[in-house]
């Protein structure tokens, strides 16, 4: 059974009442959240508190979570809601590179989840959580473009932009392409 | 990056057991049903009460209304599962036929007709809402269990 098929079927039962389910469905989903929201905030106590955040709020509004099958996007949309609020300040919705092409390059064959990990905080907060969201949890582009309220043509852009950064960045510490 | 969350996902889903929902409800009900007997009594009675029985009635009122409200913010912060809604609607029609049959009776002792229709009104109305709050708990449970009988059979 996939991931999508097993969290479907995990939260219809929840929905009914199973805390069997409800607590595997939470097992399933609690540490990457947490990395999720440790990558995109770079403090362990401050990840802690806002994940803890995420879940008061996802566990309020599962029961009225009519689409099942879309709960990997729906939870990671109310983890960025949750982030963005502690980041408002830095964080800039202008996108201004938005619509360039997305397009195959080489820095897919490097582009490994240790590499990613350890270059992640060298970058910007809207070109790591794409990277994070479709690389580290392998996310759809459908899939992202629902949790950060874009077009998936703008999730293409972005991810393009993000990995050419990850080249660069890595390059720079001397890993080769 | 070897670090992980300082908590577990059982304390996540701690405090979303039953029987504590329950026990919150029955609180909750039964401290509104109370409030609303005692304040018919209060307000129904002709005569006028010594002041230490007023005061009684005012803190056993204040005290079952406290319940009522501390039980609805609690419940509200929580998530409300579909097996727990068909049993706070089961209880929410129970207690509104108690409250009725009292505030009735209370009404007959103390009041003439026309009080008696309307503490009767007041309470079938308050029994209608909350059956028909049953009817849709229970059409929702009922929508849930086939979407999980079809994903079931879906994926074997």
């Amino acid at each position: 059974m996939d991931r999508v098929r097993r969290d479907a079927l995990l939260v219809v039962r929840a929905q009914l009442g199973d805390r069997r389910s409800l607590a595997e469905l939470v097992g399933y989903w609690h540490e990457p959240v947490w990395r999720y929201v440790r990558r995109m905030l770079d403090r362990a106590d401050l990840a802690d508190d806002v994940s803890q955040e995420v879940w008061a709020g996802a566990l309020k509004a599962l029961p009225a979570l009519k689409e099942p099958e879309r709960f990997a996007p729906w939870l990671f949309t109310i983890a960025r809601r949750s982030v963005m609020n502690h980041l408002r300040d830095r964080y800039r919705q202008a996108d201004p590179l938005d619509g360039e092409p997305a397009g195959d390059d080489d820095v897919a064959a490097v582009l490994d989840q240790a590499q990613v990990i350890e270059s992640l905080a060298g970058l910007p907060v809207c070109e790591r959580e794409v990277l994070i969201l479709f690389y580290l949890y392998d996310l759809t582009l459908e899939e992202c473009a629902q949790v950060l309220a874009i077009p998936e043509g703008t999730v293409k852009s972005r991810l393009f932009r993000a990995r050419r950064m990850l080249r660069d960045h890595m390059i720079e510490k001397g890993y080769s392409g | 990056m070897t670090e992980g969350p300082a908590y577990g996902p059982d304390d996540i889903v701690r405090g979303l057991s039953l029987p504590r929902r329950v026990g919150l409800l029955v609180a909750g009900l039964g401290g509104l049903a109370a409030a609303v007997t005692i304040g018919l009594l209060l307000a129904t009675e002709p005569g006028g009460l010594p002041l230490r029985t007023r005061i009684a009635f005012l803190a056993m009122i204040g005290i079952g209304t406290a319940w009522a409200g501390f039980a609805g913010w609690a419940l509200a912060r929580r998530p409300l599962f579909a097996v727990d809604r068909v049993i706070a609607a089961w209880l929410a029609v129970a207690f509104s036929a108690l409250m009725t049959v009292g505030m009735v009776t209370v009404a007959v002792m103390r009041a003439g007709p026309a009080g008696v229709l309307a503490v009767g009104g007041l309470g079938v109305a308050l029994t209608v809402v909350a059956s028909v709050l049953l009817a849709r708990a229970r059409a929702y449970r009922s929508a849930l269990l086939a979407r999980r009988h079809e994903l079931e059979r879906q994926h074997g």
